[in-house]
């Protein structure tokens, strides 16, 4: 294998990485909890912006390159916690506009709405995050302390990526398996039948965006860390639905479904698409892209809209009754009874 | 004075503009249930339409026909066709937004794959101008005022007057009574599906003509200040939409002179998001809340 | 509902003794017609001039009666009467324009679903309220109240915390099961299941919870009559046990079985109270079920 290729596998997987802590993090608001949070791009955009404008120099350092607040030029890995930290507080402000009483598909709008404007504002206040031209020269974590070649940093940011899916798939799966995930499901069917067994069901729905937010924030702060760059292109609408893609296809409810959708969506039509002889004009793959990842939704949505790995049902069998159990137990019950 | 003159004047051209397509949008709400999140794309692809087969510099008259005939068309495709499908299937409000985010995924994404992402120029025929009062508009936008004027006359007397508004009305109210007005809800559905559509595709050739330019994602950024008209003056509510764009016309062109031109869709965005939290029936309707979305 | 979920199923009424009503409630008036309930331990749930406005009328203008404990208490009356209204209002759904709700001596009028629930008062729904997408045992899970370890917190790493007692959860619901003959729907998804089924695993996951009351809307309403016969022997099982109930029902064979006393509404007020025997001779009742035609 030669270094190029390798480089090229490692920064794959690298995206993998991001992409699934982002794919995860929906999984818990949407998946389990059933909110439609047609906003989440919004979530991973304000953890990259955190670490960015964490992991800068104030502006003035650069010359008049880009104007922005903030600049404290802290190091690893306070740019990635002030990401995970901002995602989940953007949880509250956004929550309390999900909470409201809308109908499913006008709370997906107020949502989606949501992110316009906050791609709007980020291109018109130019001072706040350097406009449409988005923020460049956003430090790598340990460039300054570490003297490898690219391909070794990328397989060191390799393993930073892998640390955090660790990570994120621990929190996950911890929800998921706990009686608090058990809720969450419970108020994805009925949040009046959860009402009325003595929970709130906005304050579990606020949780869960927090926790949602925090792994979204990570992965966007990942990503702006290995990018390097971050502008409003980067996070327009649209890139909500690749990760609803990813989930619709892959499977909701469960983490095998939402990896296998990171693996399908993103990585394997985005990137895979990249390596096709180029033809058309530059840009056309792009767009093609785009009508497969709707096609795609559409496809899903009519033939298998609980994805290729649907949600498992849980079962739980007796206590004390488990068949294996039952048959070791009496044999050692039998054997120490000795013979008759 | 001329700042203020100005901010009416082309609030107004604004909010004739904003009118032509919330009414479309609102209409087909009202009839069919639908929240159509593809309505942008319809807008868009009117637009490339009519640009296609007419060619830069036509006839404005023409044009507007054509956009209006492709937007009825592929209104009555999506809406009818491949929503409609779904919602026979039992699909209910969230799925059906996904749909029509896939839908306009893919149409969007089309028109930029055909086109590429560049903007589209048309070349301007030599305008006529009036001069109000030191306020300047192009005969494009009195054009544009005056047709919208129309439009609203045409709406209102399709709903007044046919027994088929009367039906769209009725089923917008109940779908039940859409059987008691004697006309047949698919029709009914049909119609709205189609009326909306030419609406939509009228308001994008306009919009283009008025803009001087277009791109594949003029009408995606459009809709959403077509939704902020529909939702404040009352979503299912024609007349509502109709005020909802004077308001919004109004305040976008205040917002545009006051605070700074990009400032203009930021301010309605921020209306819709106000109205979606604090009124969300707007001002004019009826919340519709439970309703069953009918195919 | 406690915090540590391993009481019994039933409540007991051991405690109904050293519980007063809220004095304030000397002051109001419903109390102060009726004396006799005003100091009463007996009442586990006294409702006094509750009215609400509920889609554009007064679905209820004035409700006032009470429920004993150990009682299953009925609520009949002809369509309309707003019964259903009453129960919404005592379970927070609807918030009251007036009137005063203490359950076992707090005022509990105008809260919030949850914040009822957590008095010790569970509902049931008129169309089955489960939890679709989960099992049956997890819906009853679910049903176990509120409890430390379905916190966020525990959630991400004090597992030790809570699964002992989630196992005596699953013990538990095994048991209220087998209590009712269904084990071997434990593991089905409860949107699979027959009305009559779902109607059952609502029942069973509102016991889940060790409920002071339970608010029952139409519980046999289209269910077969030989499950009707089933969930009304369970009724009167848990009415044995010293269970507290409010039932709304149409059926007034069922009612004459199970209710005693009975409360009749008609028009958004109470008419009378009493057994059905006493009522089938009240000429005020006759007369709302009969629409006040002839005398």
């Amino acid at each position: 294998m030669s270094a190029g290729l390798l480089y090229y596998l490692s920064g794959l997987a690298i995206l993998l990485g991001i992409n699934l802590i982002a794919i995860w993090g929906l999984d818990l608001q949407f998946g389990l909890a059933g909110i439609n949070n047609f906003a989440y791009v919004v979530f991973q955009a304000a953890g990259g912006y955190a670490a960015a404008l964490v992991a800068l120099k104030p502006a003035s350092a650069y010359g008049s390159f880009e104007t922005y607040v903030g600049g404290f030029n802290l190091p690893f890995p306070l740019p990635l916690i002030a990401a995970t930290l901002t995602g989940a507080l953007l949880a509250v402000p956004i929550g309390l506009i999900a909470m409201r009483r809308l109908r499913a598909d006008y709370q997906a709008m107020a949502m989606l709405v949501l992110s316009l404007i906050a791609t709007g504002v980020a291109s018109a206040q130019t001072g706040l995050v350097n406009g449409p031209t988005g923020l460049a020269l956003i430090p790598r974590p340990l460039t300054g302390t570490l003297a490898v070649s690219p391909l070794g940093y990328n397989w060191i940011f390799l393993g930073l990526t892998a640390v955090c899916c660790a990570l994120s798939w621990w929190v996950a799966r911890g929800i998921s398996r706990s009686p608090f995930g058990r809720l969450l499901r419970a108020v994805r069917e009925s949040e009046s039948a959860v009402a009325a067994l003595g929970r709130n069901p906005d304050m579990l729905r606020m949780r869960v965006l927090i926790a949602g937010g925090a792994l979204a924030g990570l992965s966007g702060g990942l990503l702006v860390e290995y990018v390097t760059a971050w502008g409003p292109a980067s996070w327009l609408y649209p890139e909500t639905f690749l990760f609803f893609t990813a989930l619709i296809v892959g499977g909701k409810g469960n983490l095998a479904g939402g990896a296998l959708g990171a693996l399908l969506v993103p990585i394997v039509i985005i990137e895979a698409t990249r390596h096709l002889p180029a033809f058309g004009y530059p840009g056309l793959i792009d767009s093609l892209d785009w009508v497969v990842i709707g096609a795609c939704l559409l496809v899903f949505l009519w033939f298998r809209p609980n994805g290729l790995l649907p949600e498992r049902k849980r079962v739980l069998s007796r206590p004390g009754d488990e068949p294996a159990g039952r048959s070791v137990r009496a044999a050692v019950a039998a054997w120490r009874a000795g013979p008759r | 004075m001329t700042l203020l003159l100005s901010v009416l004047i082309f609030g107004i051209y604004s909010a004739a503009l904003l009118a032509i397509g919330a009414v479309g949008f609102t209409l087909q709400f009202g009839v069919t249930n639908v929240l159509n999140l593809a309505y942008g794309s319809i807008l868009t692809a009117s637009i490339f339409a009519e640009y296609g087969l007419t060619g830069h510099s036509t006839n404005i008259w023409v044009a507007m026909a054509v956009g209006a005939a492709a937007g009825a068309l592929l209104s009555l495709f999506i809406g009818h066709v491949v929503v409609g499908a779904f919602i026979r299937r039992g699909a209910t409000g969230f799925g059906i937004a996904m749909v029509t985010i896939a839908i306009s995924l893919m149409v969007q994404f089309g028109l930029e794959a055909i086109q590429g992402p560049d903007i589209l120029a048309y070349t301007a025929s030599t305008h006529t101008t009036m001069n109000i009062g030191g306020v300047v508009l192009s005969s494009g936008q009195l054009t544009t005022i005056v047709v919208a004027v129309l439009a609203m006359l045409a709406v209102h007397l399709l709903l007044r007057a046919t027994r088929l508004g009367l039906a769209m009305r009725a089923t917008a109210a109940d779908a039940s009574l859409t059987r008691t007005c004697g006309v047949s809800p698919v029709r009914t559905r049909v119609v709205a599906w189609l009326v909306s559509g030419a609406l939509c595709g009228l308001c994008g050739v306009l919009l283009g003509l008025g803009e001087g330019s277009f791109s594949s994602t003029t009408g995606s950024d459009f809709f959403i200040t077509l939704a902020a008209a529909a939702v404040l003056g009352g979503i299912g509510q024609p007349y509502g939409a109709m005020l909802g764009a004077l308001i919004i016309g109004i305040v976008s062109q205040a917002a545009a002179a006051v605070i700074s031109p990009s400032y203009k869709t930021i301010a309605a965005w921020t209306i819709l998001i106000a109205v979606l939290l604090l009124r969300p029936q707007g001002i004019l309707a009826e919340y519709a809340a439970g309703r069953e979305l009918v195919a | 509902m406690t915090e540590e979920p391993g009481v019994a199923a039933v409540p007991a009424v051991a405690h109904a003794a050293a519980t007063a009503q809220d004095p304030a409630s000397a002051h109001d008036p419903a109390t102060a017609h009726d004396p006799a309930t005003a100091q009463d331990p007996d009442t586990l749930l006294q409702v006094a001039g509750l009215a609400c406005h509920f889609g554009g009328v007064h679905a209820v203008q004035d409700a006032t009666f009470v429920v004993r404990r150990g009682t299953i208490t009925g609520l009949i009356g002809p369509n309309g009467a707003g019964k259903s209204t009453v129960i919404n209002l005592i379970s927070g759904r609807i918030r009251p324009l007036k009137g005063s709700v203490l359950f076992d001596g707090v005022q509990i009028a105008g809260q919030r679903p949850h914040e009822v629930a957590r008095h010790g008062i569970v509902r049931t729904f008129q169309q089955a309220n489960v939890f679709g997408g989960l099992t049956v045992l997890e819906n009853l899970l679910v049903g176990a109240g509120p409890w430390r370890g379905e916190r966020l917190t525990t959630a991400l790493g004090r597992k030790r915390a809570w699964s002992g007692t989630e196992r005596e959860l699953v013990e538990r619901a095994w048991e209220v099961l087998d209590r009712f003959g269904l084990t071997d729907i434990a593991n089905s998804y409860a949107a699979a299941l027959s009305g009559g089924q779902r109607r059952l695993v609502e029942l069973m996951r509102a016991l889940m919870a060790g409920p002071k009351l339970l608010l029952l809307d139409e519980p046999m309403a289209g269910v077969s009559p030989p499950l009707a016969v089933t969930i009304a022997q369970r009724l009167e099982e848990l009415r044995d046990a010293g269970m507290t109930m409010l039932m709304v029902e149409h059926e007034l064979r069922l009612v004459e079985r199970l209710c005693d006393p009975v409360v009749v509404m008609a028009q958004g007020t109470v008419l009378a109270e009493g057994s059905m025997t006493e009522l089938r001779s009240n000429p005020e009742v006759i007369d709302a079920y009969l629409g006040g035609g002839g005398g």
